[in-house]
Formats: C-alpha cells, sequence, structure tokens
C-alpha cells in the first residue's frame, strides 16, 4: 500500500484540520487534507472525482450514486483488491491524486427495480433483457420462461448420464446460458426466420425420410423452441464447439425440450467432431468453421454413418441421429475419410472421391515409398504446403493430424496442386522473392520464417536424400539451385518433379512402361506379365527389369 | 481491522507455441492467458467471457503460473463485474487477436482484483509485432484469427448466477 509516498504539494507540519472524520489515522500524519483526483472505473465506463482524500469512503460513495444514477447500497469500491469499506478515508487507503478505483454496480436479483430512477448500467441491460422475455412471451414465447425455471431441476437428473466428468462446470450455468441465449434479440430474428427454416428442413429428403421413421422427430421439428435452438446451435460455432468438447454434456436440452429426442442431430455430428484429433481444435475458430459446419450438414450423412459405429451407448436418447444412420449404410467410406473431410473442404473432394489415389498411396513402390517417407518425417514441410493452397488456420490444424493422416491426406493435394505448373511457379517466385530477402535483409527472417519452411531445414538433409531417390531428371536442377541456408527451394522443385512422376504414375504402368515392354519383347522375354512385373519393380529401368527377368527365369 | 478473506489471483499463461515450431505458427501471438480466482478459471476468447474449472480448456494445464495477488473481491462481487465487463468492454464480437485479446482481458481483471498488472511481455508481444512491417502487412489476414480455447462455459448476463 502507497501510504508511504509524500505528498510534495503541501510539506506542512502536522495540521488536523478536520480531526473528527479522520480520528483514525496514524499519528504524525504530515500534511493537509488535500484534493486529488480520483478515477473511478466501472467495467462499462469511467468518471473523474475531484475530492478531498479525507473523505471516507461512504462519503464518497455518494458522490458516486449521485453521478452514476444508482444506490449507495450497490456500490462496491475495489483497490488494489481490497473492498474499501465505508468508514476508511481515502488516504487511508492509499488513494493518492490520479489513481484509479475500480466501481461493480450491484444488480438488483429478484426484487422489482427501486421506483427511485434508473438504477446503474447493468441493470439497464438487465431490463431490456427481461423485457424481452416478457414481451416476447406474449407473443407467444410463453412456454419460455416457465422453461427457464425448470431447467435446474431436470440437470441434476441429467447430471447421472454424465460419464465424463471433463468439465465440472455447475450444470446450472449452461442451462442458464442457454436460456439466457433463446432470451436474446438474435433469437427474435430467428422467430421469423423459423418458419423458412423448418420449410428448409422439412424439404431434404432425408429429414422426410427421417420423419417418416420416426414420428418425434416431425415433432420436433413442429416445435419451433427447438428449431429456434437448434438453428442458433448451428449458427454459433462457439457454442458448438463448447457442445463438441463435451460430448456428453449436451444432456440439458433434454430437459430443455421436455423429450428425449435431441434435434438437428448436432450432437451426433458434434460427437463425430469430437472423435477426431482434439488438437484439430487447437483453441483455433476461424471462418473456416463456418464452411465445416455447413459442410457437417449436407454431409450429415457420410459422418451419421461412421458415428453409427462410436459411442453407441449414447444413441439411446438420440432416434434421430441413430435414424440418420440408416440412410447411408453401405457408406464405403472408412474412418479416414470423414476426418478428411472435416480437415479438408474443397481439395479433399476429389481425395474422398478417388479411394483408389488411396490404394496407389499405399502401394509401395519405391518411389512413392520415398515420398511418404519424407513426408513423414517431415509433416510440417507437407502441411508447410498446404499454408499456402488453404489458409493459416486450416494449416494449423493440419501440422498437429497425425503423420500418417497427414501423408494420407496431403500427399495427393499437395502433389496435385504442385502438379499444376502455375501453383507451383507461384511458390517458386515466393521462394525466389524470400530467398533474396534472406540475403538482403537478414534482419527481417526472423519474421520470415513461417514463409521459410525453415522447420523442415534440419530435416532436409534427409529429405533431399530421400528425394534424391527419386529418378526424375529435374532432381540436379534443384540441388543447383541450393545453397547452405535456403533448401527449401530445393525441395520444392524436387517435389515438384515427384508430382509430375506421381501424376504419371497415375497411369496404368502398362501404358507407362509402354516403351520398356517393348524392348523387352524385342530382347525375348516373351511373357508379358513377368516383363511389366520386372518393369514395376525396377521403376521402368529396363536394363535393371531386364537383369531381375533373368534371375528369375533361371531360377 | 476485522478479518477479511483473501483469495488468491492467479494467471495462467499457456504458451501456444510449445511443440510448435515458434517460427512456424502464423499465430505470432503465442501465450493465451486466462485468470484464476475462486477456483475458476476465466478467460476472453471470441466468444465473450468464458469460465472453466482451472485448466480445464482444451489447453490442458497450463505452462506457466504467475501469482498475481490476491484480492478480498468476493465471487459474487466478481461475477458481477465480469458480467457488466461481458456487457460492455469484452463482448465477443470485441475480441481482436493484437489489441483486445485474452491477454487485455487478463490484464483488466487482474488490475481490479488485484491492483496489479500482467507480466509486460505478455502484453506487449502483439504490440511488438504489430510495430514490425511484416506485421502490419499480416495484419488483416491475423485479424481474422480468433481465439476460443474450448472447454469453457461462456459467461453469461447476470441471471441470479451467484
Amino acid at each position: 500500500m502507497p501510504h508511504t509516498t509524500s505528498k510534495s504539494q503541501v510539506p506542512v507540519p502536522v495540521q488536523m484540520a478536520q480531526n473528527g472524520q479522520t480520528s483514525r489515522q496514524p499519528p504524525g500524519k504530515d500534511v493537509s487534507p488535500s484534493i486529488i483526483r480520483v478515477l473511478v472505473k466501472t467495467p462499462n465506463a469511467q468518471e473523474e472525482f475531484v475530492v478531498s482524500d479525507d473523505t471516507t469512503v461512504s462519503q464518497f460513495k455518494e458522490a458516486i450514486s449521485t453521478q452514476f444514477k444508482c444506490n449507495v447500497d450497490q456500490l462496491v469500491l475495489v483497490f488494489v483488491g481490497r473492498i474499501l469499506k465505508d468508514q476508511d478515508t481515502l488516504y487511508q487507503r492509499g488513494i493518492l491524486d490520479g489513481y484509479t478505483v475500480h466501481l461493480v454496480i450491484k444488480s438488483k436479483n429478484g426484487p422489482p427495480p427501486q421506483p427511485s430512477g434508473p438504477h446503474g448500467p447493468l441493470l439497464m441491460d438487465l431490463g431490456p433483457r427481461e423485457g424481452i422475455g416478457k414481451v416476447v412471451g406474449n407473443g407467444g414465447r410463453q412456454p419460455i420462461i416457465p422453461i427457464r425455471n425448470t431447467v435446474p431441476t431436470p440437470i441434476p437428473a441429467s447430471e447421472p448420464e454424465k460419464a465424463k466428468a471433463q468439465s465440472q462446470i455447475p450444470q446450472p450455468r449452461t442451462a442458464e446460458r442457454m436460456a439466457q441465449m433463446l432470451e436474446s434479440p438474435v433469437i427474435q430474428q430467428l422467430l421469423s426466420n423459423t418458419e423458412l427454416m423448418r420449410q428448409l428442413i422439412m424439404d431434404h429428403p432425408e429429414v422426410q425420410q427421417l420423419m417418416k421413421q420416426n414420428p418425434e422427430v416431425g415433432h420436433i421439428l413442429d416445435n419451433s423452441e427447438i428449431l429456434r435452438h437448434t438453428l442458433d446451435l448451428a449458427r454459433n460455432p462457439a457454442m458448438m464447439q463448447e457442445m463438441i468438447q463435451r460430448p456428453d454434456m449436451p444432456r440439458p436440452p433434454e430437459g430443455f425440450w421436455g423429450n428425449e429426442t435431441n434435434p438437428g442431430g448436432d450432437n451426433a455430428l458434434g460427437r463425430n467432431y469430437a472423435e477426431l484429433p482434439d488438437s484439430l481444435f487447437g483453441g483455433i475458430q476461424d471462418p473456416l468453421r463456418e464452411n465445416l459446419f455447413t459442410e457437417f450438414m449436407h454431409g450429415a450423412s457420410s459422418l451419421g454413418g461412421t458415428s453409427h459405429t462410436q459411442s453407441q451407448e449414447k444413441q439411446d436418447s438420440k432416434p434421430m441421429p441413430r435414424v440418420l444412420h440408416n440412410p447411408p449404410p453401405g457408406h464405403p467410406l472408412s474412418g479416414p475419410t470423414p476426418v478428411a473431410a472435416a480437415m479438408d473442404q474443397c481439395p479433399s473432394c476429389h481425395f474422398q472421391d478417388d479411394p483408389q489415389l488411396l490404394e496407389d498411396l499405399s502401394s509401395g513402390t519405391r518411389f512413392t515409398g520415398s515420398m511418404l517417407q519424407l513426408l513423414v518425417q517431415n509433416p510440417h514441410l507437407a502441411a508447410q504446403m498446404m499454408l499456402f493452397m488453404g489458409s493459416p488456420q486450416l494449416y494449423e490444424q493440419m501440422r498437429q493430424q497425425l503423420p500418417t493422416i497427414l501423408q494420407q491426406m496431403q500427399l495427393s493435394d499437395l502433389l496435385l496442386a504442385l502438379a499444376n505448373p502455375k501453383a507451383s511457379q507461384a511458390l517458386l517466385q515466393i521462394e525466389q522473392g524470400l530467398q533474396m530477402l534472406s540475403t538482403e535483409a537478414p534482419a527481417l527472417l526472423p519474421w520470415l520464417t513461417p514463409y521459410l519452411w525453415g522447420l523442415g531445414r534440419s530435416g532436409f538433409p534427409e529429405a533431399t536424400a530421400a528425394g534424391a531417390q527419386s529418378k526424375e531428371a529435374s532432381g540436379p536442377q534443384g540441388r543447383g539451385k541450393t545453397d547452405t541456408r535456403y533448401q527449401p527451394l530445393a525441395i520444392l522443385q524436387r517435389l515438384q518433379a515427384l508430382a509430375g512422376g506421381y501424376s504419371q504414375q497415375m497411369q496404368p504402368p502398362e501404358v507407362r512402361f509402354r516403351p520398356q515392354m517393348e524392348r523387352l519383347r524385342a530382347m525375348g522375354f516373351r511373357n508379358h506379365n513377368a516383363n511389366l512385373q520386372a518393369l514395376i519393380a525396377t521403376e521402368g529401368d529396363t536394363s535393371a527389369a531386364v537383369r531381375r527377368l533373368k534371375r528369375s527365369q533361371a531360377s | 481491522m476485522e478479518p477479511t478473506n483473501l483469495y488468491p489471483v492467479k494467471l495462467y499463461v499457456y504458451d501456444l507455441s510449445k511443440g510448435l515450431a515458434r517460427r512456424l505458427s502464423p499465430i505470432m501471438l503465442g501465450e493465451h492467458t486466462s485468470i484464476v480466482v475462486h477456483k475458476d478459471e476465466f478467460f476472453f476468447g471470441s466468444g465473450g467471457i468464458s469460465s472453466c474449472p482451472p485448466g480445464g480448456t482444451l489447453l490442458g494445464p497450463p505452462d506457466t503460473v504467475v501469482e498475481v495477488g490476491s484480492t478480498e473481491v468476493t465471487e459474487e462481487i466478481f461475477l458481477e463485474y465480469l458480467s457488466s465487463l461481458g456487457e460492455s468492454l469484452f463482448r465477443g464480437e470485441a475480441y481482436n487477436l493484437f489489441e483486445h485479446n485474452c491477454n487485455t482481458f487478463s490484464n483488466e481483471v487482474a488490475q481490479f482484483l488485484t491492483g496489479k498488472k500482467i507480466p509486460s511481455y505478455i502484453t506487449d508481444l502483439p504490440s511488438e509485432v504489430l510495430s514490425t512491417p511484416f506485421g502490419q502487412a499480416l495484419r488483416p489476414l491475423l485479424d481474422s484469427i480468433q481465439i476460443q480455447p474450448p472447454g469453457g462455459n461462456t459467461f453469461g448476463r447476470p441471471n441470479g448466477q451467484s
């Protein structure tokens, strides 16, 4: 407490001008009461007060209450973390000129607002909200208010259901929050759209199917409140995220909805989402997520297919999501693919549609093997590629993936993107520009590192080694540009070459190796299949294939 | 003086660049902070002010815990205070990665609770970044980044919560 600071402005010997008030002052106060400016800060506003420093706190509060138009009882003054008591003086508490005192204006809960004028900012906020609740209640939202009161009661009932104690947030808070959400003006707007949304939902053929199978769904859809809340959920990524993180949590809505079904299958989807590596969400929320959600809404079927296999035990209370699973029973895509769907957006479309790619990937030819190895060892590298293709946020998410998933997903995208000459051209230009910068202005380097792909530097020796295994001719070209500080360029080009090679590989071996096959046949190797196998094994190297064939013939 | 209860106030610091190569992270604001008091953790994200049990966000336990001090402010008063903060200064949409982020919030709350600010190396980080031409260039991009550590419970308006 800064009691010891001296008031240099009035160095006067002992002078107790107003002794009566300051009877509690420590003996030896050597300055007369002086006027100080005190800043009173509320969360919403701040006001400056000019008072004498031996003003008592209670007097101060009176001045404040006049200024802020509230009751003295509502005021709580906090200074340096201490609550100021009425009988102290400002000086005693160490409040000097220019200091800031924090003010909290307590709201009045329960009892009606006092007739004496409007209350502090807090209550003014509370008022309109209650007003909304009541006004809208008249407009047919009456059920909301009683539900709000009943929300706390179902909560304890749903508590035992929670298997995870992942978050011990008091349940009423969640429910209250939801109730508050409903009261927000946003909901009012949604009201007008509910009809529209309901129409939209009903028009969806799957929904219609659902409704046939599960009449409760229809009941839900007809219930405007539930619809409203569902829409709000869908629109609010933050909330969705919360629900996702606590997949067992969203039980409060049960009590809220009054029945066991949970509309929108949001939670089913949310749970699917939670199945994904948690790091996917590394705390980052971005506009992209909106897209992911819309994708979910449309891709509900595919995700439903997977969630069916997981968390079965939760399904009892969710007839709707369970029904969702039925439409796509024989969905060909397996587990990792919804992961892909969730994380990638358009890039993954083609990947999803082409499981063949996956096969090609895992067909361990030496070429792809080395490529995979490259990526496995340098997932950051692959992720960095994505940086330019996607967005930083997406990239962030990517790089936290398991390397395998990463490589599976990224590989094709990577290569396909690289195969686009214009894209790799642009990348090259960026690299060149950065390289120039690195030589001209090394000071900028720390800030440029995200774009330097510098992380791969340590792994680059092995990357170069791995890349060197490829038989592409542009390898040496890349090497020519390599300098000790700037290997990414080489890697880029090498990868580009690999991309070219890979896309080449996508053609069936027969096509690719036709000239070699001809040659083999001319040499006298008649066995077409054996030739092909040999060529595949040797990556189209005719002489090696010949050796191989000879060996196999001899054995 | 009558005995008053003192509640410890802690600052949880999460180093977001831990495990990620710092130079790769487009999130140059490398630290997320939150205030822990009254056995609850409070932080500000793009969803507004949120709370959770200490260490209860997806980020897990904090990397550093800074003892800010102690406060007499009771939980009730604190929640009131947070509610009005959430209405005014710290609404979700007010979130800005550089200028009005979790650290801004932690600083504000720390001052309210204890009169002390949080360590300057945390609060200075955004302005440090912004002062570089690179930071300025990236600014529109980074402005759109919103951080909301999952696992928190968004702080609502006062509704008889306390």
